[in-house]
């Protein structure tokens, strides 16, 4: 296409699927040591790695499988993926979020096998969960309501929701962990919250709070 | 603007409490907005709080334990499962992602011994997912028995070998299990066989060839050899296709052709020993 004063006009660039979660540099740190211990070889590194985002990863595919042993076998199979493939892992990028679309992968995986043979993956009975931070004591009613309604959220917006509210990523990681565009990533946690808000908006802001500034809580 | 279109921008932010300046005029003068803005930022704050049942710590201290062992390589690394997950498995029906972990955990033992030696990277594909079957239980446990074997060895030209004993006892669980298997059973040791024989013997067969150790004639005859029973193995798959029910015909053709392109590939091998490369395209 050519534009008035003969000089072509840019077509829009398509939607970026963001394949590059390998692109965003960290700064050099003790985990890029790690990274490169275990590449060389070093188990005790890798466990490092391990013990490092074992929760974390854990705790966001409890929030995908609503299963504690699903949960379990994924984190330890996403593991494995990510040793037999750590040679391949290019330093300086991305780790966490290398690993946690190695982890949705196989929560995906695990789906299709679900859907495949007919047997559901089981929810958890409600039972005590523990260390809860200490700031949710006071409001565990809350945290019970918001807990439920995010269970029932479709788990393409609560994957995103979780990995951006809870594990702190970036739309352009959550991109980057889910295989989505950055504005699909975008529009999965607006959604989310959207409905939240919608379900919950009695319970988040107890009357007394009313007219507390939103930037401090205070 | 209005309140709707303020509240969706609010929404739609990384972090709610970091309100960019084009919004902060409108909320100044909007109480509604104000407490919409502290709404959502108390959302953030659950979210990050939601209490999950803990992971069990001695499943996690076992994988680590495992995965910090000491050794040459890592082998298969078991996925450790709860006390009573054996019953819970067949009984609930869960045996399929089990089977599964132990057929990945072979995969990836295959990318990670065809990698550790500068191969191409690991396919990323999903794992063989394996129907429950007790037949195939068994496939699986030999599989993995064998690749236990791997962790003793180091040259390419030895790993060849014990890819090429995974390969011909995959090809006889093969044989045990076609008459009476799941169409959809024999259908992922289709996909396995072609892992264990594509990923796996002909990786390590092409490491061998260009980074074995042991002197080049010695390399050709154990290529030779491996060639003569993968050959072996598609001349079995073939004798299979013809004695099985029809709707098991189309799996154990797919293992043939695989069996048939990875003696291709091991024969096309040969005259690089000698130092002679085929043309791009022959």
């Amino acid at each position: 296409m050519v534009g008035r004063e003969g000089c072509p006009t840019r077509t829009p660039d398509p939607p970026r699927l963001v394949p590059t979660e390998q692109d965003s540099l960290l700064p050099a740190g003790e985990e890029s040591d790690w990274i490169a211990a275990a590449q060389a070889g070093d188990r005790q590194a890798f466990g490092r790695l391990v013990e490092r985002y074992w929760d974390r990863l854990y705790r966001w595919l409890y929030h995908l499988t609503r299963d504690r042993h699903q949960a379990e076998d994924l984190v330890q199979e996403t593991f494995l993926k990510v040793l037999a493939a750590l040679d391949s892992f290019r330093p300086g990028s991305n780790f966490r979020a290398w690993l946690f679309r190695i982890g949705h992968n196989n929560f995906v995986n695990l789906k299709r096998a679900e859907r495949r043979t007919g047997h559901p993956l089981p929810e958890d009975v409600a039972g005590s969960p523990v260390a809860a931070p200490p700031e949710a004591a006071a409001n565990r009613e809350a945290l019970r309501v918001v807990a439920k309604a995010v269970a029932e959220l479709p788990v393409e917006f609560r994957s995103a929701l979780i990995l951006r509210a809870d594990e702190g990523l970036s739309f352009r990681e959550v991109a980057a962990v889910l295989r989505i565009t950055e504005e699909t990533a975008r529009w999965r946690v607006f959604k989310a919250r959207q409905k939240l808000m919608k379900v919950l908006a009695p319970e988040l802001l107890p009357p007394a709070k009313a007219e507390a500034d939103p930037e401090t809580g205070t | 603007m209005t309140c709707d279109a303020i509240q969706n921008r609010l929404l739609a932010l990384p972090d709610p409490r970091q309100v960019p300046d084009e919004l902060r005029g409108h909320l100044d003068g909007c109480l509604a907005c104000r407490a919409f803005l502290t709404r959502a930022v108390r959302l953030d704050k659950l979210l990050a709080a939601i209490p999950v049942p803990p992971s069990s710590e001695e499943t996690r201290a076992a994988f680590l334990d495992r995965v910090t062992e000491a050794g040459p390589v890592i082998k298969r690394i078991p996925v450790v499962r709860r006390r009573d997950s054996a019953t819970d498995l067949l009984e609930n029906g869960r045996w399929q992602y089990a089977a599964a972990g132990l057929a990945a955990a072979v995969l990836v033992a295959v990318g990670w011994l065809a990698f550790r030696d500068g191969g191409t990277p690991p396919s990323r594909n999903d794992p063989a997912t394996v129907a429950g079957h007790d037949l195939l239980k068994k496939t699986i446990g030999h599989v993995v028995t064998d690749e236990k074997a791997l962790a003793k060895v180091d040259k390419p030209e030895q790993r060849m070998q014990t890819w090429a004993d995974v390969t011909t006892d995959l090809r006889d669980e093969i044989g045990r299990v076609y008459r009476h298997a799941p169409k959809d059973d024999l259908k992922s040791l289709a996909e396995l066989f072609e892992k264990v024989a594509e990923h796996g013997l002909l990786q390590q067969a092409d490491l061998a060839v260009t980074r074995g150790q042991e002197p080049i004639a010695r390399r050709q005859e154990l290529l030779q050899k491996t060639i003569q029973r993968v050959s072996e193995v598609e001349t079995d798959l073939a004798a299979f296709v013809q004695s099985a029910p029809e709707d098991k015909k189309l799996a154990l053709r797919q293992i043939r052709e695989t069996a048939r392109k990875v003696r291709e590939g091991l024969t096309n091998l040969q005259p690089r020993l000698v130092g002679v490369w085929p043309a791009k395209g022959v």
